[in-house]
């Protein structure tokens, strides 16, 4: 075993200085994966910028560059405005409470017992549901005389429920609990992969070193659940930047324009009203945005990474 | 083990979190089994209003059920033809998931030992995809496959499916093909192993877990995929489970009953494949972050 170790080493180290060419991987290998890729992937995407500049209304067989003018009209419309403050405002609900939670069970159900195997299952089956189906199981649980009101009336017979998604204050709150109610699956899933990593050896001299508990979490677990961490944080900030299906299925962007998102304008705006140009320029600010945000947060997570 | 070490540490404070510990444990073990039963209740709801017939939901959506039925989910098989939309799903899904994890792993190959900036070129490439938000490269998708005449036709679904899920698996497999010891490799070439000899009969193996992993993952998001197919495959009999729920909630207004047996129904295949795969998926999810 360990003379072919010693005879891959030499092997190697040969490669590194040039002298077994051939032992990269064929660039064939890359093919497949890339050509199909760039066909599905890249070239629609690219697509997307250059009608961006057109006027096309995603049918006919011409059209002409309009230069920065559906860019102008995005920025200058309220309705987008709207959007992206909804947006916004749901995603930051959506990564705290999603991280949170998944952080809170994560590690409670660390320890590997048949108790904790169905509790996890039972946490991530949401994550799990088709998200359409998610939002149609909600948007029963919201109706009015539907289970929620139920059980609200239980507990205040004479009060008058929440109107949740038909309320324009609370519309939003709602359908970014549906999407919390998803995503807490998922951090949990990576933030217990995270968990997992860590050798239990750190908690071991820590405890021998005298460290309570919650020492042992603020000085242990959290700084090496970092990566994980970052995983989850920006899966669930993009998840929530492009929030769509869970409005599509409880409220379509009502009541008014209370839960219309970036990505339900986009979507609208393109195949409904066929502005094609205007919801690509759509496409492409959101790309941006999309873009910038995790750059931002990969910078931050990472750089504080590295001082800890 | 770790307590006696705890409590030889530190003897002072140790009466106290002595009694604190042996009550902590089941207290906070009900609560949190009651909290999940909460956050579980909407998925159980759910299915049991599909064993409900419509009338009843409607009078009391609380109600503990009297008699079931299962008209319900005849109602959502036959008049929603749900049954062949589920056969056409798992089709999908599958040939999908064959197609990215073979694609996957070879160009994750291909990027972790080439190495440096070709490597690193092709990863910047492939972020564009996972960056870039799918709905606004929707049309000229749509555009492209009409001139390709597959609209309609389920290769559409999967071709978009494998290609768009690309850099995923690019991205978990890369993580465990860089804490992989490159020496199985060379100790293979060294004996005289060509390339796709090394690949199927060194790396593939050794990456099976994270495949397990990808397959798991991919599965699940493409079987939940629910704009793209609408588009590709939305008129057809192709019609993904997804697909058919949406027109068939836009078909029977407020049937409830009808409804939830097409959501439990649509449900169904994923848990099954959760609640088997739960480990795989955790663990791989897990090796793939050490690195």
């Amino acid at each position: 075993m360990s003379a072919v170790l010693r005879r891959g080493v030499n092997a190697r180290r040969a490669s590194r200085n040039g002298e077994a060419p051939g032992r990269k991987p064929r660039s064939v290998f890359s093919l497949p994966a890339l050509v199909m890729y760039s066909l599905f992937v890249i070239y629609p995407t690219v697509a997307t910028i250059y009608y961006s500049f057109t006027n096309w209304n995603g049918l006919g067989n011409h059209w002409h560059f309009v230069g920065l003018a559906n860019f102008r009209a995005v920025l200058a419309s309220s309705l987008e405005r709207t959007a992206l403050g909804n947006t916004v405002e749901a995603t930051v609900g959506i990564v705290i409470g999603a991280n949170l939670l998944g952080l809170i069970l994560a590690v409670l159900l660390q320890r590997s017992s048949r108790l904790n195997y169905v509790l996890r299952l039972l946490w991530f089956l949401p994550a799990a549901l088709p998200s359409i189906v998610a939002g149609y199981i909600w948007t029963f649980l919201y109706s009015p005389q539907g289970p929620l009101d139920a059980i609200w009336h239980f507990f205040d017979p004479s009060g008058i429920p929440p109107g949740f998604i038909g309320d324009p204050h609370q519309a939003l709150a709602s359908v970014a609990a549906i999407a919390i109610w998803q995503s807490s699956g998922y951090a949990m899933v990576i933030l217990l992969a995270g968990l997992k990593a860590i050798d239990p050896q750190l908690h071991e001299a820590a405890t021998i070193d005298g460290a309570s508990p919650w020492q042992r979490f603020r000085r242990v677990t959290l700084p090496l659940l970092r990566p994980a961490f970052t995983v989850s944080i920006v899966l669930s900030t993009v998840s929530g930047l492009l929030l769509f299906d869970a409005v599509v299925a409880t409220t379509d962007g009502g009541p008014g324009y209370a839960t219309e998102t970036l990505a339900t304008q986009l979507y609208k705006q393109a195949f409904l009203f066929n502005d094609f140009g205007f919801g690509m320029a759509m496409g492409v600010l959101i790309a941006l945005l999309v873009l910038i945000v995790t750059g931002v947060l990969l910078f931050t997570l990472n750089r504080n990474e590295a001082r800890s | 083990m770790s307590s006696a070490i705890a409590a030889a540490g530190q003897p002072a404070t140790m009466k106290f979190s002595e009694r604190w510990r042996r009550w902590r444990r089941p207290v906070a073990r009900t609560i949190f089994v009651l909290l999940t039963l909460v956050f579980f209740a909407p998925v159980l709801l759910s299915i049991e209003l599909s064993f409900r017939s419509n009338t009843q939901i409607n009078i009391a959506p609380l109600a503990f059920p009297r008699a079931l039925t299962f008209s319900d989910f005849s109602t959502a098989w036959t008049v929603g033809s749900l049954g062949r939309s589920l056969v056409w799903s798992a089709i999908i899904d599958v040939v999908s998931v064959l197609w990215l994890t073979i694609m996957g792993q070879l160009l994750a190959y291909y990027i972790v030992r080439r190495g440096n900036r070709v490597g690193a070129l092709l990863l910047m490439y492939l972020l564009v995809g996972l960056a870039v938000p799918y709905p606004s490269r929707l049309l000229p998708l749509y555009e492209l496959m009409l001139s390709l005449h597959l609209v309609g036709n389920p290769l559409s679904v999967m071709l978009f499916q494998a290609a768009s899920l690309t850099p995923l698996s690019v991205l978990i497999y890369r993580s465990f093909l860089q804490r992989m010891p490159i020496e199985y490799e060379d100790a293979a070439y060294v004996d005289g192993a060509g390339h796709f000899q090394v690949l199927r009969h060194v790396v593939m193996p050794m990456l099976w877990p994270s495949t397990v992993a990808v397959a798991t993952l991919t599965g699940i998001l493409i079987w939940n995929d629910f704009f793209t197919p609408l588009l590709l495959v939305g008129g057809s009999s192709y019609a993904t489970v997804p697909v058919r729920i949406y027109t068939f909630v836009g078909e029977y207004t407020a049937q409830w009953g009808d409804i939830f047996a097409g959501l439990t129904l649509a449900s169904i295949p994923v848990i099954i494949v959760f609640i088997f795969l739960q480990r795989h998926l955790i663990e791989g999810l897990g090796s793939g972050l050490k690195g």
